[in-house]
């Protein structure tokens, strides 16, 4: 499955397309929730790691609007909670990841991604 | 000593765990220390190419970094599903959350610059005419063919990997674990690789049949 962790590592890499392709957007998409059990370590220790802009956009997307809009300076329990919400427990399974740029679509397809181009897209 | 996972692959589509999947294995587990401390106080980002039946990540998830993203990629579909499967069929007691994504991907192309830490690669390494063309039909016999098959020296695959580890590894942090097989000339590649910067040793090596494999650790 791809989670939202997992997609912001993710970005077009089609042949030409080297600015602007990044957050890829989610389209047509069938989600399951899976509860995980919260590890505050483990989210802490990544968050300084992530595209926050591209992670809060690409949840609202999703219809999850818990996170804020800017990191905020210091992170309590509630705040640990909703982003372990965000890049676990939500499980895109079917759809596609389109290029903001150049509009590729990498299809999911059973939770597996398929990120491969064709000959003549490729860089 | 570390189990093996557990696997339910269909041998005709992907690739069997073979000596060189366990050499990986001992490989791992003998360098378990200090990739514990590499990456103390981090959650990894670890990315095995060419996952085949996931055994090797599997194996890394369960026994050496279990808090840690893992990509597994694949060009072949079937072994996209089949690692999806071996972590779950060995996931008897998950209790962390971890993400184990598989995707149908060549090599790492889809992963964002400088992010992987732990990189793992099982690579086609026989010498051949050719490194062969994807199928189109899924039940194409030659899946495996692209498994095992890497051109010249058996290098083609690898250097494409090796040539762009500066872009794939996160800068200081990064390490690369790729296997080789003698035909593979090790000891050129390894040369070529310190003269452009890189530190690199052999963890391991082992006489398998008729092959001497070998495991490189490449960092900067």
């Amino acid at each position: 499955m791809v989670r939202l962790i997992t997609h912001n590592l993710l970005a077009c890499h089609a042949k030409g397309c080297t600015q602007n392709n990044f957050p890829l957007q989610f389209k047509d998409v069938s989600i399951e929730l899976k509860e995980q059990e919260v590890n505050s370590e483990f989210v802490k220790n990544f968050l300084p790691r992530l595209e926050w802009k591209a992670l809060v956009n690409t949840a609202r997307q999703l219809g999850d609007t818990s996170l804020p809009e800017e990191l905020p300076d210091m992170v309590d329990d509630d705040f640990l909670k909703a982003l372990h919400h965000v890049l676990f427990e939500i499980h895109v399974e079917e759809g596609a990841m389109v290029c903001p740029n150049c509009g590729h679509s990498y299809p999911i397809s059973n939770g597996i991604p398929n990120m491969l181009l064709s000959e003549h897209e490729i860089g | 000593m570390f189990e093996t996972p557990l696997t339910n692959i269909d041998y005709d589509k992907v690739y069997e765990p073979a000596e060189d999947s366990f050499l990986l294995l001992d490989c791992f587990e003998q360098e378990y220390q200090s990739i514990q401390q590499r990456f103390t106080g981090r959650v990894p980002v670890v990315t095995e190419i060419g996952t085949g039946s996931g055994i090797v990540t599997c194996f890394i998830k369960q026994n050496i970094l279990p808090h840690s993203i893992f990509f597994a990629t694949d060009i072949n579909p079937t072994s996209c599903s089949t690692a999806a499967e071996t972590i779950k069929l060995n996931d008897t007691h998950e209790t962390h959350p971890f993400t184990f994504t598989a995707m149908q991907m060549n090599l790492t192309s889809a992963v964002r610059s400088n992010k992987i830490d732990l990189l793992v690669f099982n690579p086609p390494y026989v010498p051949a005419e050719n490194v062969p063309e994807i199928p189109k039909d899924l039940d194409d016999s030659s899946w495996l063919d692209l498994a095992l098959l890497g051109g010249q020296d058996g290098m083609m695959t690898t250097w494409e990997v090796l040539n762009n580890l500066e872009n794939i590894l996160t800068p200081e942090i990064g390490i690369a674990y790729i296997l080789f097989c003698a035909r593979n000339k090790p000891d050129q590649v390894a040369e070529t690789m310190k003269a452009r910067g890189w530190k690199v040793d052999v963890v391991i090596h082992r006489k398998a049949g008729w092959e001497v494999l070998s495991i490189l650790l490449f960092q900067k």
